[in-house]
């Protein structure tokens, strides 16, 4: 019996539909390197006996998964993650990345800024470097 | 294959026509959302498509045979005022159901009966709550191993976590056996998050049906000056206006003019939107 | 499904248990109290003879005075039992289902709906009508066992002593249970039909109740005026009597009246032996040539209850077929 990898945390509120709230959570795990190659993603049962969504909304998200490469159904056994999204870049608490990012959070907490200063600041900074219409 | 089909469905009751001219076609393995406010005809769709009553013209199909008279073996069917017989146990209600079936499963019953809490099987059925006189109702219609489930208001009278409890066990019964779900409910937000599927009924019409994501995708809603109305190209649903803005719902939109705001529609705002209309075309005919 | 409905009307059927075992034990108990009283009169011989025959008339007055209530008291049990039967067992079987809503339960498990309706009234009704017939029996052996003492002297015919014999109270219960389940599933609901079906049946009981004598054959039987004919005795049962005429047609009743009004007015003067015998020897001459009566004999009575239990019997086929009907077309 595999042991679940992750689990699924369904925001009702969000007004993100749940199936692409499935897809962030797969794809943040795999960058996070919470899932790799070779993993399995949690069952539609397995899912549903944990958040009490439809179960066809699941499938849905791992169709979709499927359908960007990202992972693989194998008839009788599950879904499985075929592709790694995790970097050096951002695996581990020790990337270099992650580590200057960390000193500028340090930097802005000690000049003052509050938490929504920071999110002001980083998002006004990530959409002129990710303009809106290249991301997915 | 359709689980369930409605051919220019239509029942009158004396004068009044409960449900009219419905058509629709709900695909296998589907999980359905039946909605619209009360007296919409969603209980007498129901009841017809689980043959308590027969259509006064047109026809229902289940999985492809027409329901007449009675019950198609493979439906198992909720009905809104949880018939059950008071002075009996729960053992023994399972008994008597299990009695009344040639295709059965206790065991079905027993494990779903098991995941809600406080269902004691020796408990008379008339001592139980609301709440949980529904589990055992949901329980026995799963012990007939249906294909096509149909659970009138399966929601209305639990608490947050009965109602959580009870959407797991129906939503497992469709991991594990692709059953066909139709839930009705007066209440979008009871059903939203679960369905994949709207049947929107008002008048006893059918005013939206199809696949959620790709009914919400066929729709806009545009916001924009009130001078430019004429300027928008679709099939305009409802609208609201100001007397500076107005706000559009469109079916079918084309790209938005310059000057207007166009957005996918949620779920809650659709819905909204066609009953709106409805209730507006219905005025208007009473004023005529 | 027998478990089903078994279980769905426990309680009908343990008060019919209990109904039964209580008759058992008090019809037993009150017969041999019966035996011993009349041993203890000296009366054994008087129960095969009829009474004028009797050698201890005091002690059959006295024994008549004290056992004449219990008797009919039993016979009037027979007599309700089949509206009891409709009251309590046919009206609520399917006006609760229906005023309840459980109705949907059964209707939407695969078994159909004849199957479902075909169950519960065997399941009703076979115990109900077991019950009926071994009281039934209890009620005519204890009678049988005060022979002419008893209310039986009075001939198969008497209303209490008809209704409580052969097939008639099986006609009288299947009727009354179909007419409750009938207007169980047309009203839908369990007070009105209770209410309803013993106010209909108590009416149509009676009302019927002539109805079955003339649908078997009678005989004519004829004799001079100047002797009452035996049939007005012997427990017959006498449809029409009068005089017939010397063309052996019947004479109508208010000439009847006038002839003998006319024969009772000789010059001999009333009262005299002789003015009895004038009189008698006056009506043959006055065209009164014989009496006669159309009768069916005690013999004969079978004849009647079946006739009876064909009309209740006919009544509750339709009645249950009404009921099928209005099941079937339930939404």
């Amino acid at each position: 019996m595999l042991t679940d990898v992750i689990e699924f945390r369904i925001d009702r509120r969000s007004g993100v539909s749940t199936y692409v709230q499935i897809i962030q959570q797969v794809k943040q795990a795999m960058r996070l390197g919470l899932l790799n190659p070779g993993d399995r993603l949690p069952s539609a049962r397995e899912v549903v006996e944990a958040t009490a969504i439809n179960p066809n909304t699941v499938l849905k998200a791992y169709r979709e998964l499927e359908r960007d490469g990202l992972a693989q159904g194998r008839r009788g056994l599950g879904t499985f993650v075929t592709k790694s999204l995790s970097s050096e870049a951002t695996t581990g608490d020790d990337a270099p990345l992650r580590q200057e990012l960390s000193g500028w959070m340090d930097r802005a907490q000690q000049s003052g800024l509050v938490v929504e200063d920071v999110d002001a600041l980083y998002v006004a900074v990530r959409d002129e470097h990710y303009p809106a219409e290249e991301r997915s | 294959m359709n689980s369930l089909t409605a051919t220019a469905v239509g029942k009158r009751y004396r004068a009044r026509w409960a449900v009219r001219d419905c058509g629709f076609a709900i695909p296998e393995g589907k999980v359905v959302a039946l909605v619209g406010p009360n007296g919409a005809g969603k209980s007498t769709l129901l009841r017809m498509a689980a043959g308590l009553s027969r259509p006064t013209t047109g026809e229902l199909k289940v999985f492809g045979t027409p329901v007449q008279g009675r019950i198609h073996p493979d439906v198992a069917f909720l009905a809104q005022e949880r018939p059950l017989y008071h002075d009996l146990t729960v053992r023994e209600l399972v008994r008597l159901c299990a009695a009344m079936n040639d295709r059965w499963s206790t065991e079905r019953v027993r494990e779903v009966l098991g995941l809600q809490a406080g269902v004691d099987h020796n408990a008379k059925v008339g001592s139980l709550s609301g709440g949980g006189r529904t589990q055992v109702a949901i329980a026995l219609a799963l012990g007939r191993l249906p294909r096509l489930l149909l659970l009138d208001e399966p929601l209305a009278d639990l608490d947050p976590l009965a109602r959580d409890e009870t959407l797991r066990i129906i939503m497992t019964e469709v991991a594990d056996r692709g059953t066909t779900v139709v839930m009705s409910s007066h209440l979008l937000s009871d059903l939203h998050e679960v369905c994949d599927h709207i049947l929107l009924i008002d008048e006893g019409r059918v005013q939206v049906d199809g696949d959620i994501q790709e009914v919400l995708a066929r729709h806009r809603i545009l916001v924009g000056p009130a001078a430019g109305e004429s300027t928008v190209e679709g099939t305009l649903i409802s609208a609201t206006r100001t007397e500076r803005q107005s706000t559009l719902l469109l079916r079918e939109a084309e790209p938005a003019p310059r000057g207007w705001a166009s957005t996918e529609p949620d779920l809650e705002s659709l819905v909204m939107g066609y009953l709106r209309a409805s209730r507006e075309r219905r005025n208007s005919a009473q004023h005529k | 499904m027998i478990w089903a409905s078994w279980r769905q009307q426990r309680l009908q059927l343990i008060t019919l248990l209990g109904l039964l075992v209580v008759g058992v034990g008090a019809i037993a108990l009150l017969r041999s109290s019966m035996l011993d009283s009349i041993t203890s009169s000296q009366l054994t011989a008087c129960v095969t003879q009829p009474l004028q025959d009797c050698a201890v008339p005091e002690a059959a007055k006295a024994f008549q005075e004290e056992w004449s209530n219990p008797l009919d008291m039993a016979r009037l049990l027979i007599i309700c039992v089949p509206a009891l039967i409709g009251v309590f067992i046919g009206a609520p079987l399917f006006a609760r289902e229906l005023e309840q809503g459980t109705y949907v339960l059964a209707f939407t498990q695969s078994v159909s709906r004849t199957r479902w309706m075909l169950s519960k009234l065997v399941i009703a009704l076979v115990p109900a009508l077991v019950v009926l017939i071994a009281l039934q029996y209890l009620v005519t052996w204890w009678l049988s066992a005060a022979g002419t003492l008893g209310p039986l002297k009075n001939g198969a015919f008497t209303a209490l002593n008809f209704g409580i014999a052969h097939a008639s109270p099986v006609g009288y219960a299947l009727f009354a249970f179909a007419l409750g389940t009938f207007l169980g599933v047309v009203s839908r609901r369990t007070l009105v039909a209770m209410t309803a079906g013993l106010g209909a049946f108590v009416v149509v009981r009676f009302a019927l109740s002539g109805l079955v004598n003339s649908l078997v054959p009678t005989q004519r039987v004829e004799g001079t005026p100047d002797r009452q004919l035996t049939v007005h005795e012997d427990g017959s049962l006498v449809l029409a009597d009068g005089y017939l005429d010397t063309a052996g047609q019947p004479v109508p009743e208010d000439e009847v009246n006038a002839l003998i009004q006319a024969c009772k007015t000789t010059p001999a003067g009333a009262g005299t032996p002789e003015s009895q015998q004038e009189f008698l020897a006056c009506l043959p001459k006055s065209g009164l040539a014989k009496q006669y009566a159309d009768v069916i004999g005690e013999s004969q009575a079978w004849q009647v209850h079946l006739a009876d239990v064909a009309i209740f019997g006919g009544l509750a086929v339709l009645l249950l077929a009404g009921t099928a009907w209005v099941l079937r077309r339930q939404n």
